[in-house]
């Protein structure tokens, strides 16, 4: 076992030593640069907010709030249209049962206290009925006439029942306490029932946004003759309402009241609390849209816990990409809107919004933005900091080299690279630094010293040697040299066997080796 | 050239140098004429006999001229043609014996141990 992890660690020490391609060793190192360059890239657009998707999931969430608060509220509007016309037919028809005893118009009631008062009885049953079974805050019927025509405010004052919550929540149970508010209180004390603090007789129709036009509107279909209030304050109260008002029909089809449901501000709070999210609370919002603008003081704004949202400004809307911002005087919010299906009495465009404070958008951006910003730094690093880790790796041994080559230590002393190319470079410079200290007029030690023996040998010949020398040099055959020195070849040869002597060589082919070596090294000269 | 002595035959060309320090002569070695022994038959062949015979006469003039100058050296001080007997190899400049005795000049004979170089043909 110990064998064979030595051997293990035999190969690992071989691997080590192994050379690297360079190619290899830069393919890695443009990996981690392009790398590098992207984390730039990232840090960049981070910076900017572009990769951040913060806009896109804060959207996406109100989106989804919206969808499903939107629908609650148009089921409940709905469902309350519906309780409200079913509120009217019965009581139009209870209604006619009693002007079949006064006459054919309500006005007949006028100073009729008794008849007055029966109705009432009748309609407490239904209001009753109808504020159990709906989602409401109230309920009330208003008959256009009054039990006392000689009164102060009788042009106003109309005679009617009007019942209200006085404990309210969200659930429906069966300790709801039910408190009046308006109607003879007769009723009031046959019922057990408490009169508000600021309980009256009757109703100021005045305080009721278009009665006087829906008491003069022929009626057709009383689908399409009810309409929803404005939110308005209720008088004498610390009270909002909004208030669905369904004309009430006498016998001949003419309007001869108004029944309809209350939704106090208080109740539509409780029934769409804030929904807490990530981001912070969203509010939802019932409410008007004229010339891009938010009527939130004409609507109902639901539960705005820590969002510092009231219901007394009017916000500006800038449509974005993902999200709408509203701007107003108490703050900015994001949020989205959704038009919903609403009859209100000035006919304009009703919206179900769901609203977000935007320091929390900002808050939640920021972190959003920090985080692609911290990864994108911690990314660019790491890709830097191995491309720089490589490219000294890579250089080290290349530096290393020259150094050493420079420092004047023997090729065939430089250890190995690592880097293969080097490595064949430091081999093809070990094989032709000969030729190289050749070409640069330098010889090795040992040719240096015979070099400089021969051209000592050669000062020793005399000056008609040398002259034949200069034949040889001149690459003339010995067989020329008599006709052109005017010597015999006898007096040739003798010279020849002297040169040889003095020279130290034994044959023509190695005098003529060291005339063509001196020949190379431009030193012929120190041999004539 | 000019410094050969003709020795020909009707049949043979042969041209002599001669040292002119010790007289020894040398004689380049013979060239037989092409048409030697052949007597013209006409007096044309004869004027064309004659003419070949000149025409080779100076070939194997040139040839032996061309060998004599492998045997014989030029004084450079007194400019005569010596044999390798009468010339010796002195430090700066070869020159001929009488030279190098005359200047004082110490030195080693070419031919030292050899004889002349008469051809025995044309002796």
């Amino acid at each position: 076992m110990s064998q064979k992890l030595r051997e293990l660690l035999k190969l690992t020490e071989m691997a080590k030593k192994a050379s690297v391609s360079m190619q290899r060793k830069l393919a890695l190192y443009w990996f981690f640069m392009a790398a590098a360059v992207f984390g730039t890239l990232l840090l960049i657009l981070s910076v900017t907010g572009v990769l951040s998707n913060a806009d896109r999931e804060i959207g996406q969430t109100m989106r989804l709030q919206l969808q499903n608060t939107a629908a609650n509220i148009s089921s409940q509007i709905e469902s309350l249209s519906a309780h409200g016309i079913a509120l009217s037919e019965r009581a139009g028809r209870e209604l006619m049962q009693t002007l079949s005893a006064y006459g054919s118009n309500v006005s007949a009631l006028n100073d009729e206290p008794e008849a007055l008062l029966s109705l009432q009885h009748s309609f407490y049953d239904m209001l009753y009925t109808t504020l159990k079974a709906s989602s409401a805050s109230g309920a009330f019927i208003v008959l256009d006439a009054t039990t006392n025509t000689k009164a102060e405010a009788a042009e106003t004052s109309r005679s009617g029942l009007y019942i209200r919550y006085v404990n309210l929540s969200t659930n429906k149970s069966m300790n709801q306490q039910v408190i009046y508010f308006r109607g003879i209180p007769d009723i009031a004390r046959e019922e057990e029932l408490e009169l508000h603090n600021r309980w009256n007789l009757e109703f100021n129709s005045s305080n009721i946004p278009g009665y006087d036009e829906m008491m003069q509107t022929p009626v057709r279909r009383l689908a399409d003759a009810y309409r929803w209030t404005n939110r308005l304050h209720l008088t004498d109260t610390w009270e909002d309402v909004m208030l669905l008002c369904v004309p009430v029909l006498d016998s001949g089809g003419k309007a001869a009241g108004i029944c309809g449901i209350e939704i106090s501000s208080l109740y539509f709070s409780f029934c769409y609390p804030a929904f807490d999210s990530s981001v912070g609370s969203m509010v939802s919002v019932l409410a008007p849209v004229e010339n891009g603008q938010l009527l939130l003081e004409q609507g109902l704004i639901g539960g705005t816990e820590s969002t510092y949202l009231n219901g007394s400004s009017v916000m500006h809307i800038d449509e974005g990409r993902y999200f709408n911002t509203y701007s107003s005087n108490v703050g900015n919010y994001i949020g989205v809107s959704r038009v919903i299906p609403f009859l209100s009495q000035d006919g304009r465009t009703w919206t179900v919004s769901v609203l977000l404070p935007q320091d929390g958008y900002a808050a939640y951006a920021y972190r959003n933005r920090m985080v692609w910003i911290i990864s994108s730094l911690a990314f660019f690093l790491v890709m830097l900091g191995c491309a720089i880790f490589l490219s000294r790796r890579f250089t080290r041994p290349i530096v290393g080299s020259i150094a050493a080559v420079q420092s004047g230590a023997a090729v065939e002393n430089v250890s190995s690279s690592g880097i293969s190319e080097i490595d064949a470079l430091m081999a093809f410079v070990k094989s032709t630094k000969q030729d190289q200290t050749l070409s640069e007029g330098k010889l090795p030690p040992n040719i240096a010293e015979l070099f400089d023996t021969f051209a000592a040998r050669a000062a020793t010949l005399t000056e008609a040697e040398r002259g034949v020398l200069k034949h040889y040099i001149d690459g003339r055959e010995i067989s020329e040299i008599p006709r052109i020195a005017y010597i015999s070849i006898n007096t040739v040869r003798k010279h020849n066997r002297n040169i040889y002597e003095k020279l130290g060589v034994t044959s023509r082919d190695e005098l003529m080796l060291y005339i063509e070596l001196f020949r190379r090294c431009n030193r012929l000269d120190e041999l004539t | 050239m000019e410094r050969m002595k003709d020795a020909s035959t009707q049949d043979a060309f042969c041209f002599t140098l001669r040292c002119e320090e010790c007289r020894k002569v040398w004689h380049g070695a013979p060239v037989p004429f092409s048409k030697a022994g052949v007597t013209p038959s006409t007096e044309g062949k004869r004027i064309i006999y004659n003419t070949l015979y000149e025409k080779e006469k100076r070939y194997a003039l040139e040839k032996t001229a061309g060998e004599g100058e492998r045997l014989f050296n030029v004084c450079p001080i007194c400019g005569r043609l010596v044999c390798d007997e009468c010339f010796m190899i002195c430090d700066d400049i070869d020159i001929c014996c009488a030279c190098a005795t005359r200047l004082n000049e110490p030195g080693e004979v070419v031919g030292g141990k050899q004889g002349g170089g008469c051809s025995p043909e044309c002796a």
